[in-house]
């Protein structure tokens, strides 16, 4: 639900959205969570360091 | 010791002390350039103590700052007044390096000692140094590199220098720079400290 | 086991065992990668920046029929399509912005504000985000508009595909060379974060004396995410030191007040959580750090391999020798302005006063850049192998 996504949290440092959050929003899952959360969390880990990437360039 | 109260806390870096004095003295009626010449003699003393070892870099940039901020409320006030000065000096960092802590700190004790000081900038080419020369005849040329990439650059300017009939003295300074450098890029002299610089300067100017 | 994977094997033990202050069978010897390779080829900069696969070739090329065990460094550290895509103001790279055979340049400015502060500490990663991505760069200026968009799905691919572009690379040389990287993964001080790219030099100076609790919470704020940053770009290695280009902890930046105050803490709470996760940090201690030894001395036994450039080397040996690893010893204006025979008694008189009794990597100190002679870098590394046999 769009409103979900205005919610304010401040994402552990090596985290853009951690996967609880979504989780969270998305309720139990129909399928295999594991799988879903690990690639969640490696796109979110390449987010996380292109945004930081700018300030340790 | 300084005896006056503004050059003081020039030195002590009492950037509120340093404003509000020259305002004082603004509206008490003393002339602008006495001014100027009191807090040159705290920016002198900032620069002592640099070299002794007593300031930083930190303290060198907030004098820098206190500086401007002064010279904001005078400058409207000089308008008209033609400053003596000892002599005029140009400056830069050379083409290819923006590195400009040093220059600047150089520059700052420069003028603290009574130069006119023409800053070029970073990254500047070799025709704007002698395009500067040639306009100014400046006795003296202040070439900063950082990076060693960036010294044939500096041998470059020089020789752009000399091609353009120009006898200025050049004074090379930076991190890396030594005899051996000086004498691959062909200037008269070095410095590794911005006070070096100020010793030169006196030399070439016989200050 | 190929030839090559053995020398691999060979060389990581001989930088381990001098990491963890011990004396291999050599002393371990470092390629410095840099632009003045380019010049002995018929690659313009440009090029070798924006051709990965270019640059590979010609670093192949160039370390062929050497011995060494490290490589330091690449030569497209930042690969230019990634800014030019995004419109960043950070650099200006060769043939965009500059001419074809000069090295890249980085344009320091105020990017963050004296007002941002607070909201930095409280959320740095969405503060960057919103606010410092957006000012950083030009073509991601309004976020949300159709240019923004398209600009941060480039960059973000090109982000991807240097990261995977490199890590072949460097698997290349590992493979075909025995060529082991001197690190994995780059982190700052929080210090320098906050005072590079963020208040930038003069700022953050300025902000010592105005408003110091604020670098004190922001340094604070940061130290979990130089940490993460860390793990994340070694993509969890912990056999190889972690870079960090250390700046404003040079004399004459800070007083030693100031540098115990403001600069230390946060540094050091950084190296520690690193090593508490088993990985070490390559302290690339830029310019002159010789007051600072003493209070260097206080970390972890091995958790750094201190890197000397302008820090006064026999003081460093004294103060940290046998603790630490010690990195370095060649000026990088020799390499430009010596001769092969200089380079050689520079490495021989290096290896006798520092490489004595172990857990030191003959390098040169600083970055080596355009102007080095690679007659100069071949004779420092066979004078580290002539002389470098314990
Ligand atoms: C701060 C810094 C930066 C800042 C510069 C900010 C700025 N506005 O100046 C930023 C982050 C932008 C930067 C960028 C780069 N940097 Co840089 N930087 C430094 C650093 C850490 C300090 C330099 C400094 O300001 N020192 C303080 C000042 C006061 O000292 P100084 O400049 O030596 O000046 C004194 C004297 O030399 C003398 N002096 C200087 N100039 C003159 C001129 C005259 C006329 C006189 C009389 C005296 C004089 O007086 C001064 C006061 O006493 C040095 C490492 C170090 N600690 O030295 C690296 C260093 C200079 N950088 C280096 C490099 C490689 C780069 C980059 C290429 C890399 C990068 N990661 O981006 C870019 C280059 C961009 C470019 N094209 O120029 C290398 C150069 C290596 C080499 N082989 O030359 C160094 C040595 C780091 C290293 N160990 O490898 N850098």
């Amino acid at each position: 639900m769009a409103e979900n996504r205005d919610k304010t949290f401040v994402p552990e440092a090596g985290t853009c959205v951690p996967w609880k959050v979504i989780k969270e929003e998305l309720g139990e899952l129909p399928g295999n969570e594991e799988i879903v959360k690990k690639e969640w969390e490696n796109l979110d880990t390449l987010a996380y360091s292109f945004i930081w990437f700018w300030a340790q360039r | 010791m300084l005896a006056d109260t503004l050059s003081k806390a020039m030195a002590e870096l009492e950037e509120e002390q340093v404003l509000e004095q020259v305002k004082e003295r603004l509206g008490g009626g003393v002339a602008p350039l006495a001014i100027v010449k009191t807090l040159q003699e705290g920016m002198v003393e900032v620069g002592n103590r640099f070299q002794s070892g007593e300031y930083f870099l930190s303290e060198l940039i907030m004098a820098g700052e206190i500086m401007k901020g002064a010279m904001d409320i005078l400058e409207p006030h000089l308008s008209g007044e033609s400053g003596e000065h000892k002599g005029t000096i140009v400056i830069g960092t050379v083409k290819g390096d923006i590195h400009d802590l040093g220059k600047n700190i150089v520059i700052m004790l420069l003028k603290g000692s009574g130069y006119n000081v023409i800053d070029l900038g970073v990254d500047v080419p070799k025709e704007k140094f002698v395009e500067a020369l040639q306009e100014t005849k400046a006795p003296l040329v202040g070439m900063s590199v950082l990076l060693t990439s960036c010294q044939e650059a500096m041998k470059e300017t020089i020789e752009a220098i000399r091609g353009a009939g120009l006898d200025t003295r050049v004074i090379i300074g930076g991190n890396y720079i030594d005899e051996t450098v000086k004498n691959h890029v062909g200037a008269d002299y070095y410095a590794t400290s911005a006070t070096d610089g100020v010793k030169v300067a006196a030399e070439v100017f016989g200050a | 086991m190929s030839k090559a994977e053995k020398l691999y094997q060979e060389r990581l033990q001989r930088y381990t065992t001098a990491m963890e202050c011990g004396k291999p069978d050599k002393v371990p010897i470092t390629f410095p990668l840099g632009e003045w390779v380019v010049k002995y080829t018929d690659t313009t900069i440009q090029e070798a920046y924006y051709n990965f696969d270019r640059t590979t070739e010609i670093t192949c090329e160039i370390i062929r029929d050497l011995d060494f065990d490290l490589m330091y460094s690449a030569l497209n550290l930042w690969w230019p399509p990634m800014f030019n895509a995004i419109g960043s103001k950070l650099y200006k790279f060769p043939g965009i912005h500059l001419e074809e055979n000069s090295q890249y340049q980085y344009i320091e400015e105020e990017n963050m504000k004296p007002e941002d502060y607070d909201e930095f500490i409280d959320n740095p990663t969405e503060w960057l985000a919103n606010k410092f991505l957006p000012r950083i760069n030009e073509e991601f200026a309004n976020p949300g508009s159709y240019r923004a968009t398209a600009a941060l799905i480039k960059s973000v691919a090109a982000f991807a595909m240097a990261n995977d572009k490199s890590a072949k690379a460097s698997e290349k040389l590992a493979k075909e060379f025995g060529v082991v990287p001197y690190g994995t993964g780059m982190t700052k001080a929080p210090f320098d974060t906050l005072g590079d790219a963020l208040r930038g030099m003069k700022g953050i100076l300025l902000d010592l004396r105005r408003r110091p609790e604020k670098i004190l919470a922001a340094c604070e704020a940061i130290i979990p995410h130089n940490i993460a940053y860390a793990m994340i770009t070694a993509a969890g290695d912990t056999t190889l030191p972690c870079f960090a280009p250390l700046h404003r902890g040079a004399y004459p930046f800070l007083s030693m007040e100031q540098w115990e105050k403001y600069y230390w803490p946060s540094l050091k709470a950084v190296i520690e959580g690193l090593w508490a996760r088993g990985k070490r940090m390559f302290f690339f201690a830029e310019g002159n750090w010789t007051p600072y030894l003493e209070k260097i001395a206080e970390l972890p036994d091995k958790s750094i391999v201190f890197v000397i450039d302008a820090t006064d080397a026999k003081k460093t040996k004294e103060v940290l020798g046998g603790r630490f690893c010690l990195y370095g010893g060649v000026p990088t204006t020799l390499l430009t302005y010596g001769t092969p025979e200089e380079v050689k008694d520079c490495v021989k008189r290096v290896i006798d006063e520092l490489a004595c009794d172990g857990g030191f990597v003959l390098a040169p100190g600083g970055v080596v850049m355009s102007d080095a002679k690679r007659e100069n870098i071949f004779a420092m590394i066979e004078a580290g192998r002539e002389y470098g046999v314990y």
